[in-house]
């Protein structure tokens, strides 16, 4: 690969990227508690939602399962990426915001902002 | 003589941004999570990455096809006809290395870094590995140098199946005439390769041909009644590029650090991905049966469709 392909490249790739910035593609969220549901279902294999407390910034959600299963739902750009938790939850919280170890350094924790009811339903549940 | 060939990936990069553009396009129309600024940053620049992997590594493989066609079976040469053969025949090799790509985790390791996006556009077309030459895949495409096809027109047929394995990496486009669905690899086949749901799990391995997926049993239809999820069963959830290039490698030599015993050591290189010494993680057989399991279930408690009229009895 020749010097002024790579710079071609490279400019081709942030121009791009910029664009789709540009046309605001690519924002996503969880709707609400049914569909932290559904994508909790859909990422983990032979998972059954029950309880679901949905961060109140729509951008994370923690679901327990029928089989007691903790499923921990991080929005990574359009889409979200969900993780199976180890009890007993490792968390930390800073006024409304609950800060969710989830033991995988890259995939990093999850900030939860909960109301007081769904603070207390947490507390049941690590 | 070997003629001076233009490497042909290298030649389509501009074809490659301006259909990238004529997608976006569309998808603002349309749907406006197909795309996402970071994740098409990184499926760019790990493009870019890999190009540059191959300036650097490219020539090792290169140097070792020389090697077998140092002992080639036929002088076959640059004649005409052997340019379609040696193309159906590095299509064929791609399907066995692909699937092996995704069934061995030692190669799956420099694979997964091209379904490691959770979108399915032409830009995640381009999240090619960075690792490839780290892996046995290379062997499989040997037989081809031994049979008397020259190196250089074996990695030019390389690079246009490349080529063509770019556009189908959309949702921009549905289902093709039945005749051309029936033989080449379409968008929509590829999507099912793509997919993470349990049913369409390790499927459609094919290149620019389908019929190696359906010669050799790994072909799935897409259906029009379940949407298709995409990425990795463990969604990586970061858009680091080094994470997203070199996890399973990491993953790999850890496991094999804390296994006991050589035969497990060995197995979480060369077992499917998801395998694990003490059974405690899933494989995409263990999805699928699981999954298979749910739906009998689920089947069961529906219990038989109702009956609707007509003459058959219960007994017929």
């Amino acid at each position: 690969m020749s010097i002024p392909l790579l710079i071609a490249s490279l400019v081709a790739i942030l121009a791009v990227s910029a664009l789709v910035r540009y046309l605001r593609l690519g924002e996503g969220g969880i709707r609400d508690a049914a569909d932290a549901a559904r994508i909790a279902e859909e990422q983990i294999a032979a998972f059954d939602a029950a309880t679901v407390l949905l961060s109140e910034t729509r951008t994370a959600a923690l679901v327990e399962g029928r089989d007691g299963r903790i499923v921990i739902l991080k929005c990574h750009g359009a889409h979200c990426a969900g993780r199976v938790l180890q009890r007993p939850l490792g968390a930390r919280r800073d006024g409304l915001i609950w800060r969710i170890e989830t033991g995988d350094a890259l995939y990093g924790k999850v900030a939860l902002t909960l109301a007081k009811q769904d603070a207390d339903k947490l507390l049941t549940m690590m | 003589m070997v003629p001076d060939l233009p490497n042909p990936t290298e030649l389509a990069i501009p074809a490659f941004v301006l259909l990238i553009l004529i997608e976006i396009a569309w998808v603002k129309s349309r749907d406006t999570r197909a795309y996402e600024p970071r994740d098409t940053l990184t499926s760019l620049a790990l493009g870019l990455g890999s190009t540059l992997s191959g300036a650097l590594f490219g020539g090792l493989a290169l140097l070792l096809a020389f090697q077998v066609y140092e002992h080639r079976l036929f002088d076959i040469g640059f004649v005409w006809w052997a340019w379609p053969i040696a193309f159906l025949f590095d299509d064929f090799a791609y399907y066995w290395s692909h699937r092996l790509g995704h069934r061995v985790r030692w190669m799956w390791a420099a694979h997964v870094i091209h379904h490691s996006s959770q979108h399915y556009n032409l830009s995640t077309a381009l999240r090619q590995t960075w690792t490839g030459f780290l892996t046995p895949g290379l062997l499989i495409g040997l037989p081809l140098f031994w049979l008397g096809f020259h190196p250089v027109m074996i990695a030019f047929c390389g690079g246009l199946n490349l080529i063509y394995q770019f556009w189908i990496h959309t949702e921009a486009v549905g289902r093709l005439p039945r005749w051309f669905e029936a033989v080449m690899n379409t968008p929509s086949h590829h999507r099912v390769h793509h997919a993470i749901n349990p049913r369409y799990l390790d499927a459609n391995y094919a290149g620019v041909f389908i019929i190696w997926d359906k010669m050799f049993g790994t072909f799935v239809p897409e259906r029009d009644d379940e949407p298709i999820r995409y990425g990795i069963v463990k969604q990586l959830g970061s858009f680091n590029l080094i994470w997203a290039a070199f996890h399973e490698w990491i993953g790999i030599a850890r496991d094999m650090w804390s296994a006991p015993g050589l035969g497990n050591k060995l197995g979480y290189l060369l077992r499917p991905p998801g395998w694990s010494h003490e059974n405690s993680r899933e494989t995409s057989d263990s999805i699928k049966a699981a999954w298979a399991a749910r739906q009998a279930e689920t089947s069961d408690a529906r219990g038989p469709a109702p009956y609707q009229g007509g003459s058959m009895t219960p007994a017929e």
